[in-house]
Order: structure tokens, then C-alpha cells, then sequence
């Protein structure tokens, strides 16, 4: 049975999947590390948005379906164990360059933006990618991850500064030819 | 390197993210210190690579069957699933009650005498002695609940009551249109005809009998089937009235436009008086080709599926004066200040056989200055001066009728157009016959589609009760597809413009 407003709900949530899928399947994506996933991850989001009463999620539409996004995320690499090369624990202290370069994953970059933000540690990339893809402010980075907001500063910083080795690393490998090369000093 | 200001907080600070007071500490210490300068710079410089680099990548998509198992799941568990027998028998109890209140109510308001009373119908009769059209002798008809029960009348939002005899077709309307064919009657029009009732008229297969019965005679009738335009023939003699009071000009503004780019450029949505379709669907650039055919403007028509109700049929009329002979125009955007015509008069009419009803799209809001009383013969249109050059577009929405078999023309509308040149006092009239023929929406022009789209976009912001099933997703992906190349980037902001627009709606439903 479907009734006016079942339809209209319908169509409102049709129009948030059109709107929402490809930033969430990015986001997800970092997350899982898998595209795939990534997909299944977000159809799953939004199946559950449909169980939901659209008055409890208006005015925070985005922020719930990162949210459960996220939560879908981190359910499914529990069960997977290991889904990505690097672990959802890793460490908080302040990384000079070299640790930070010793922490990153020397992985052959494709010199794509997308491989960049792959290369950072799980928890600098998810804050880089809400921040830059899912073009979210730090308040509502810290609502859906549940980090404090200078937790999501901290993170946001050194994520800038990954990102910046990374990219510089991308320019110097266009003068070499193969391999990965060190950034010294 | 300054202490007192922390390394996170001028990434915060290039990001947006501090509130004032913090934003102008940091802003006073970096300006005083060369390291803290060239540290912000170098952050602007990441987050904008990162940013622009992020623009070029595409977003990715569901595939069709995750997205087929999420609409498969959007339905709803039947009532015993979900809420047990409990509020099954309240239902039951429920209804009976509803029905037998709503039937006091309705009995109260005397409703089922007046659905019977003839004085609601309109009497076609009135229109057809005197010299007023359709469209002024109709009374003003009020959106009461009587009206809406009565279901022969209705009031549109375009102010414009529909009539018609048809009591079968009336009732399976959903919503107003506004009744087929109503010519005037005036003596003093310029494509009059002696109108009885609209079968009358009709009955003749020739529509050429029905333009001028003086010069109709001197025209074969091999010349009727035609694709393109017919004649050309001069009218001298008949006097003309003044109908620009009653036609829709062709040449509009586009600042129904800027105010809605500004609106939504800002986070808001426009509310629906802002919203000017006829503005929206004219500050586009649709490059009309100019005819070689000696006409000082060419009128070019297409046809197919309306998007947003795919029973009906959306024609997309367009208007281009002609370059003059001679004078070379640098751009052929830009319109000179020579005028090819004027007085230029556009008439449509609808074959009745094929055209039940039909609807101007856009032009809502016009006849307030005249007290609301609708002042359009919507099927007319006017333009004092026609540039080389300049364009115009109108849309049409049209409801076909039941069964057009039996007709033996595949002629749909017939446009008539009368104009004068420049520096003379003759009348010219064109008649032009469009033809039935049309291509699936998907192989309509570039033009074609984007205009729709506009139109789409404009019937969602006004929430406009004739979009049957058209999402702004559905706008953006048909703007999307028609974009073409989009030299002046117009297209492209449209496409920004729609997707804030549907983020909004999304978040404040």
C-alpha cells in the first residue's frame, strides 16, 4: 500500500540518494578501502534511512547519513578484520616529518589525488575526507566521528602537512623515473 | 617562530574555521611574522591543490542494482505487519465515522444542490455574441470549495477558469487547463473568425476556410500539405485592433532570472512569486538559425513528451529576427538596433481533433496590474519590434485528446503569424502548419530538452501542481545531457544553481 505520503517520502529520499551518493561512496570508500564495500556500505545507509521518521532527521540530513555511514563502515571492518593496510588505531602524538613519513605507507602512488588521501593514516584521512570531499565544517566532522573539535583540528593539521609531503612527493616523482623515492631531511 | 600561536590554528584559520575574534589574533600575528606568512601560505597552497584537484574527479555512483534493491525496499509493510490488529479495528471503527462527519458537512454546506446547479457550468453561449473574448466575459471564478467539489470549474494558478462542455473529459482532468481553441470573436481581430461553438468551426477538415473566408477561396487546398509554411498573403484591407492587451509578449525580461540565481547563490530558496518561467526559459541562448526564405523572422517549432508528464506533449516555440541583407552583424548573439518587424502578431491554434487542452507555461504573474482579472489569450502572442537577431521562446504544454485516428491531417497547430516591415503600414500574414510528427524526448534538440528543463525547474519552485513526477534530479540530469557547448556558461551555472536548490529542499523538508 502506498499512500501520498509514503510517496513523497519516497521521492524525498530518492532525491537525497541522487544528491548524497557519490560524496558518501568517497567517504566510505576511505574508509573501507574497498569501492565495492563502499557501495554496500551506503545502500545500507540509506535502507535505513527509509526505517527512519523524516522528522527526526530534518535540518540533519547530512549529518545523520555520514554518521550512519561511518557507523556501517566501521561495522563492516570489524567483521572483516583487516580491510586496509593500515589499522583504525594509530598514534596521536605529534609526528615530526620523518616519523610521519615512516608512518605513511610508501605505497606506489598513482600521483592521483584519490591515492594521496589513500596513503594517509586512517585517522588523518577520514577528517582530510570529510573535510575536502565531504566539504564539512570541524563542528560537524567532530558530531559524526565523535571526536572534540580540537581533536578534529589537531587531525586536520597534520593531515594538511601529509598531505603536503604526499604532494610534493607526487611532483618529484614526475622528474624520476619509477620507484618510490624518500623525501630526506 | 611565535609561540603563542598554535601550528593547528592557522590551518583552522586558512580552512574558516575560527570565529572572529580568534581569526583576527591570528591575522595580526601572522602579518607581524615572516615565518607564520610563509607557513599560511603554504597551507592555502595544499588545501587548494587538494580542493581543485578533488574538483576533476568524478563522483562515483551506485551501481543499478544497489540502487534497484533500495527502491524495491521503499514500500510499506501492511498495516497488520506494522501495527498489529489493535489499530486494524480502529480503522474499522474510524472510517465509518469519517464518512458519515464529511457527508453532515457537506450536507450542512448545502454542497450536492449547488454540484447540480447549472449556473456553475458555463454557458458556452455567453462567449460567442459580442465583441469581448473568452477570456474577459469569463467570471471571476473564486477557489472555494464549492468549486473544487463541482470539478467544471476550476481555478488555475494562473488565475485562468477552464470551461467546457465536455463533462467526460472534465472529470478526468486532475487540474485546470484552459479550454481549447477559444478564439476570439471580435470583428476587429486580426485572425478572426466567425465563431459559433468550437465543433462548428471544426468541421471542415481545411483549416484554410476557417482563416479568411475573402482569400481563402483563392488558394488551392493542395497548398495545406505542406510540412513547412504555406503562403504569404497580404491582408490590406481588414482593420486591426490593438491585441496586445490580450497576447503575451514574446520579448521578456530576464531578471526573473538574476533574482533567482541571487536567491539561491545566498542558501534560500526563491518563494514562488520571485519565480518567473517565462524569464527563466529566455535567458538562455538558444542560437536559433535564421531562415533564407525572405521573412524577416524565421519561427522555428519541435515537439515530444512534456518530462514532467510523459501523457503530455511539451512544443518548443522559437522566434529569430532575421539578419537584414547587406549589414554585417559581428556577433550574432548581439541584436542591432535595426528592427526587421513589427506589430508582430502569433497565433496558435490547436487542432481540436488532436489537442484537447493546452497550457502557456510561464506568464503567471502579469495580469495582477489589471485588478486579477486574466487579460491573455494564451494563445497569442505579440512583439512590438522584432531586432535582427533577437530571440524569443514560448513553451506550451498540451493534453492530446483520446482517440486523433481519424483525423486525416498529421497537422497539429497551425501558427499564424502577422506582422508589418519596418517602414510600411501593410499587414503580412504567414501561416505556418506544424506537424504532428515528433521524436522521442531523448532525440529532441539540445534546445529543446534544456528549455524543458528551465520550465521543470520553474514548475518545482513554484511547486506547480501540473509536475506530475519531475525531481530536480531528473532536471539535472536532462540540463546535464542538453548542455551542448555552453559557450557563455550559462548552462553550467543553471545545473549549480538546480543542485543547491535540491540540497535545500532535501535538508528543510
Amino acid at each position: 500500500m502506498v499512500t501520498d505520503q509514503n510517496q513523497s517520502k519516497r521521492d524525498w529520499l530518492l532525491e537525497a540518494l541522487d544528491c548524497y551518493e557519490g560524496r558518501l561512496i568517497q567517504y566510505a570508500d576511505n574508509m573501507v578501502g574497498d569501492i565495492e564495500r563502499a557501495r554496500d556500505v551506503v545502500q545500507e545507509t540509506f535502507l535505513k534511512l527509509w526505517e527512519v521518521k523524516r522528522s527526526k532527521v530534518d535540518g540533519y540530513l547530512e549529518q545523520w547519513l555520514y554518521t550512519v555511514c561511518r557507523n556501517r563502515a566501521l561495522d563492516l571492518i570489524k567483521k572483516e578484520k583487516r580491510m586496509f593496510p593500515l589499522t583504525l588505531d594509530a598514534e596521536f602524538a605529534i609526528p615530526d616529518d620523518k616519523s610521519l613519513i615512516s608512518n605513511i605507507e610508501l605505497q606506489e602512488t598513482k600521483g592521483t589525488i584519490l591515492d594521496a588521501i589513500r596513503s594517509l593514516p586512517s585517522n588523518q584521512r577520514e577528517v582530510i575526507s570529510l573535510k575536502f570531499q565531504g566539504e564539512l565544517s570541524y563542528k560537524e566532522i567532530s558530531k559524526i566521528t565523535g571526536l572534540s573539535v580540537s581533536n578534529v583540528g589537531f587531525l586536520m593539521h597534520n593531515g594538511v602537512k601529509s598531505m603536503r609531503l604526499l604532494l610534493e612527493k607526487n611532483d618529484e616523482h614526475e622528474d624520476f623515473e619509477g620507484g618510490v623515492r624518500c623525501q630526506t631531511g | 617562530m611565535s609561540d603563542r600561536i598554535n601550528e593547528e590554528l592557522l590551518t583552522a584559520y586558512v580552512l574558516n574555521e575560527l570565529d572572529e575574534k580568534e581569526r583576527n589574533r591570528v591575522e595580526k600575528a601572522v602579518q607581524n611574522d615572516p615565518a607564520l606568512t610563509q607557513e599560511v601560505q603554504m597551507i592555502k597552497l595544499v588545501c587548494g591543490t587538494v580542493k581543485s584537484e578533488l574538483l576533476d574527479v568524478p563522483l562515483p555512483e551506485l551501481t543499478g542494482s544497489h540502487k534497484m534493491i533500495i527502491r524495491n525496499s521503499l514500500t510499506v509493510k501492511p498495516w497488520k505487519e506494522r501495527y498489529g490488529i489493535r489499530y486494524f479495528l480502529e480503522w474499522k471503527i474510524m472510517a465509518p465515522a469519517l464518512c458519515v462527519s464529511v457527508l453532515a458537512l457537506l450536507i450542512f454546506l448545502n454542497v450536492p444542490a449547488q454540484m447540480f446547479n447549472k449556473e456553475n457550468v458555463i454557458d458556452l453561449k455567453r462567449f460567442t455574441t459580442g465583441n469581448d473574448s473568452l477570456v474577459s466575459t469569463a467570471p471571476t471564478v473564486r477557489k472555494t470549495a464549492r468549486t473544487k467539489t463541482v470539478g467544471k470549474i476550476g481555478v488555475m494558478d494562473n488565475y485562468q477558469p477552464f470551461v467546457s462542455r465536455d463533462r467526460d473529459f472534465m472529470n478526468k482532468v486532475s487540474s485546470g487547463y484552459f479550454m481549447e481553441n477559444a478564439y476570439s470573436n471580435n470583428a476587429r481581430g486580426l485572425f478572426d473568425h466567425n465563431f459559433i461553438g468550437r465543433r462548428k468551426v471544426f468541421k471542415s477538415s481545411n483549416p484554410m476556410q476557417l482563416i479568411n473566408r475573402d482569400t481563402a477561396s483563392r488558394y488551392a487546398s493542395s497548398h495545406y500539405n505542406l510540412q513547412n509554411y504555406e503562403i504569404i498573403y497580404r491582408n490590406r484591407n481588414r482593420p486591426i485592433a490593438d491585441n496586445s492587451q490580450y497576447a503575451v509578449p514574446i520579448n521578456v525580461n530576464t531578471t526573473g532570472y538574476d533574482n533567482v540565481r541571487q536567491l539561491l547563490s545566498n542558501n534560500q530558496m526563491p518563494s514562488s512569486d520571485v519565480v518567473k518561467i517565462e524569464e527563466m526559459i529566455n535567458y538562455f541562448n538558444y542560437n536559433y538559425s535564421s531562415s533564407n526564405d525572405g521573412l524577416p523572422f524565421s519561427v522555428i517549432t519541435e515537439i515530444s513528451k512534456s518530462p514532467w508528464n510523459d501523457k503530455h506533449k511539451l512544443v518548443h516555440i522559437g522566434f529569430r529576427g532575421n539578419k537584414i541583407r547587406g549589414i554585417n552583424m559581428p556577433n550574432s548573439n548581439q541584436f542591432s538596433e535595426s528592427a526587421t518587424a513589427k506589430d508582430v502578431r502569433i497565433r496558435l491554434e490547436f487542432d481540436p481533433a488532436k489537442i484537447k487542452a493546452y497550457r502557456l507555461i510561464g506568464y503567471e504573474n502579469r495580469d495582477r496590474d489589471s485588478g486579477g482579472k486574466n487579460i491573455y489569450h494564451n494563445c497569442e502572442m505579440y512583439a512590438n519590434e522584432l531586432y535582427a537577431g533577437q530571440m524569443g521562446t514560448v513553451l506550451y504544454e498540451l493534453i492530446p485528446a483520446a482517440s486523433s485516428e481519424d483525423s486525416r491531417s498529421n497537422k497539429i497547430i497551425t501558427l499564424k503569424l502577422g506582422y508589418k516591415l519596418p517602414d510600411k503600414d501593410q499587414w503580412h500574414i504567414f501561416i505556418y502548419p506544424v506537424s504532428e510528427r515528433y521524436a522521442q524526448f531523448d532525440d529532441t534538440s539540445d534546445n529543446f530538452r534544456f528549455s524543458s528543463a528551465v520550465a521543470g525547474f520553474g514548475m518545482l519552485l513554484k511547486n506547480s501542481s501540473y509536475n506530475r513526477n519531475l525531481s530536480y534530479s531528473d532536471v539535472i540530469r536532462i540540463a546535464k545531457e542538453s548542455k551542448g557547448k555552453d559557450q557563455n556558461g550559462r548552462r553550467a551555472e543553471f545545473i549549480r544553481l538546480v543542485e543547491i536548490a535540491r540540497r535545500l529542499m532535501i535538508e528543510k523538508k
